[in-house]
């Protein structure tokens, strides 16, 4: 049994539980939704939680060009300088409040999230509000060694529509911290949200976690970009709790050389005539790790229930890994469900077509990696952000 | 007239199979060769062996294109220096459309030979100018490579690449399979009109039918890695006849 290492004295948070934080232990490998995980790097640093902001200007950031309204968040904090938004603004409200956790505490991160953060972001849209400009939450980490919590509220009200676009990145590639970001979302009837994230922390560790709640009418889609980090793990959790809801989870994931990323999604439908759609792509660099583990449950009175899910994988290299697991549990008997998992390498003959025409190497290889990802690429609907993860991340 | 492409005692093994055993063949400038024989003979190997592709091993001889060992080269390589083949199954790349993908193998060429990027306009004007050489419809230009292409728009897209790049060797391998008597007819046509002084065509295929319409100067037979019988275009007309079973007759004689 472990846990992580603290600077405690470094901690200046309002009725922190540090016997809480003490009681909670790690996850164990022989628990089924962690065993891919190794806490080794993690458990070496002394993680402190003294933060200030730091930035001064969001041009020094690897950032696309961001439209629309914009929360930075440096270290957990909100960096009010960097931020754009306006006091008022017509069907939508911010506000931070004290921590509200609304996440039902199971693991080890969720129990952190509740103890360190400070203050969550609100973000309510209001009923029948069609929000047409984006929101964009920058949470950047800054502090070698920090360890930060954040903690977002979503609720779309009734028939209003949001796009919400989250980055997480890290100012430097010598930063070495830790982001546990909880995400709870509650989008109530007709409501729409599109959640792009894009994950790119370096030399970070980050834990991520949403926690979805759709009632009737209502359409959630998220786009989940991760192409960097020592240790991602990315838990989705959406309850489809009302009738005729769509739900869409897509993701691509490019670990590189001892990176670690790790996806756990469930879809749970407890409510009939719903539609959910998943498609997870890795493309694993030489000795990366990649997870995929995707579960669907469709409850015993969820009839009609179209569920897809597909993993594809490439590995680039010998010593690249996955793990895919896509799970369907299914007690209603009227549904129509599929899974289906691949893993293999680019075809060698593609690649001799391609420099047969005259590609060299390098652009034969981008072309097939464009080819392999462009179905998800093709969600991720500003092409401003589509190009800056592609030119950055992608063809390289 | 000289001479595009000496084959010399050509030896060649793919995972440590010998295919090809002693090829000789020589192509010059202006030349149309049908390189025909039965299953198992040789002819892919030959055709992918000449175009680069990994794997396959040159045990013995050499292939001098333009009076240079290319055994070394790299596919992209000898397509900067003129090499094109045609595939007997084209490959579909999703995501990728046909039109960027031959704008980067266009460029990409450029660059390696030190020449400038090709304007826009000059693109647009050669796509529209070569894409009627085969009847290529303007929706396939902007799809995605081959991606849900019918077995003769392939084809045609491969004569259209082909046209793009101007080759000065073209490797034609079973171009004619899966095609329907009308694409075979527009794909020969292209093929015939792509024809000059300046290149040379080395057509594969298994049956004569082909050669109706790309008239060869030259048929080789290839039969067990070797070219054991050369000739005029009569002597299509003569396999296609009697088969290709009086070859193991001769050669168990």
């Amino acid at each position: 049994m472990s846990t992580l290492n603290f600077n405690k004295d470094s901690f200046s948070i309002d009725n922190l539980s540090w016997a809480s934080v003490d009681a909670a232990k790690l996850p164990k490998k022989s628990e089924e939704n962690w065993r891919y995980l190794k806490w080794g790097k993690l458990k070496k640093i002394n993680f402190h939680g003294d933060f200030k902001n730091y930035l001064s200007d969001l041009d020094d950031l690897d950032l696309p060009q961001l439209d629309g309204y914009t929360i930075v968040i440096e270290n957990g904090v909100f960096n009010d300088n960097l931020s754009h938004i306006p006091t008022h603004l017509d069907g939508l409200e911010f506000s931070f409040t004290k921590n509200n956790s609304l996440v039902k505490e199971d693991s080890y991160f969720d129990v952190l999230n509740t103890c360190f953060v400070n203050k969550s972001v609100n973000i309510r849209t209001v009923a029948n509000a069609i929000i047409k400009e984006p929101i964009n939450i920058v949470n950047v980490i800054t502090s070698s060694e920090g360890f930060v919590n954040t903690n977002t509220h979503l609720y779309l009200s009734t028939n209003s529509s949001l796009t919400l676009n989250e980055f997480y990145l890290a100012s430097d590639k010598t930063i070495n911290g830790l982001t546990n970001h909880q995400c709870s979302i509650s989008i109530e009837k007709e409501a729409k949200l599109v959640l792009n994230r894009y994950q790119y922390p370096n030399h970070n560790f980050q834990i991520c976690k949403d926690v979805i709640l759709q009632e009737e009418d209502s359409y959630y889609t998220s786009n989940n970009f991760s192409s960097s980090g020592i240790l991602v793990r990315n838990d989705v959790r959406v309850k489809v709790s009302g009738e005729n809801c769509h739900t869409e989870l897509n993701g691509i994931f490019t670990p590189s050389s001892n990176e670690f990323i790790d996806n756990h999604t469930l879809i749970d439908h407890a409510a009939p005539n719903c539609k959910s759609f998943e498609n997870y792509k890795g493309l694993i660099k030489s000795n990366g790790i990649g997870v995929f583990n995707g579960k669907v449950i469709v409850e015993k009175d969820a009839q009609r229930i179209e569920a897809f899910q597909q993993n594809n994988n490439i590995l680039i290299h010998d010593d690249s890994t996955v793990y895919s697991k896509p799970e369907l549990e299914i007690y209603a008997d009227d549904v129509k469900c599929s899974h289906g998992s691949t893993t293999g390498q680019f075809d060698d003959e593609a690649l001799f077509y391609l420099r047969s025409r005259g590609l060299s190497q390098d652009a034969a290889m981008e072309y097939l990696t464009l080819g392999f990802v462009h179905e998800i690429l093709d969600c991720f609907k500003n092409l401003n952000h589509r190009e800056f993860i592609l030119k950055k991340f992608l063809l390289n | 007239m000289d001479t595009v492409l000496k084959i010399e005692n050509l030896h060649c093994q793919v995972q440590g199979q010998q295919i090809l055993k002693g090829l000789n063949l020589e192509i010059k400038r202006g030349e149309v060769h049908a390189i025909m024989g039965p299953n198992g003979s040789g002819k892919s190997t030959l055709s992918s062996v000449l175009a680069g592709k990994e794997d396959y091993e040159i045990t013995a001889g050499q292939i001098l294109y333009q009076n240079e060992d290319i055994g070394e080269l790299s596919p992209e390589e000898r397509s900067w220096k003129g090499m094109f083949l045609a595939f007997q199954y084209p490959v579909e790349i999703p995501g990728v459309s046909n039109i960027n993908f031959l704008r980067t193998a266009l460029n990409e060429r450029n660059k390696a030979l030190g020449r400038d990027q090709i304007s826009a306009k000059d693109f647009l004007r050669l796509v529209s100018e070569k894409s009627s050489l085969v009847g290529l419809d303007n929706k396939l230009k902007n799809r995605s490579v081959n991606e849900g292409f019918s077995g003769g728009e392939k084809k045609r897209n491969e004569i259209f690449q082909m046209a793009m790049l101007e080759p000065t060797l073209s490797i034609l391998d079973e171009t004619d399979s899966g095609l329907d008597i009308d694409a075979l007819k527009i794909v020969s046509n292209g093929v015939n009109t792509l024809k000059s002084e300046d290149n040379a065509t080395i057509v594969i295929t298994h049956y004569q039918r082909l050669l109706d319409y790309i008239v060869p100067d030259f048929v080789h037979v290839l039969y067990d890695g070797k070219i054991v019988k050369s000739g005029d275009k009569s002597l299509a007309l003569d396999l296609e006849e009697r088969g290709y079973d009086w070859l193991k007759l001769e050669k168990a004689l």
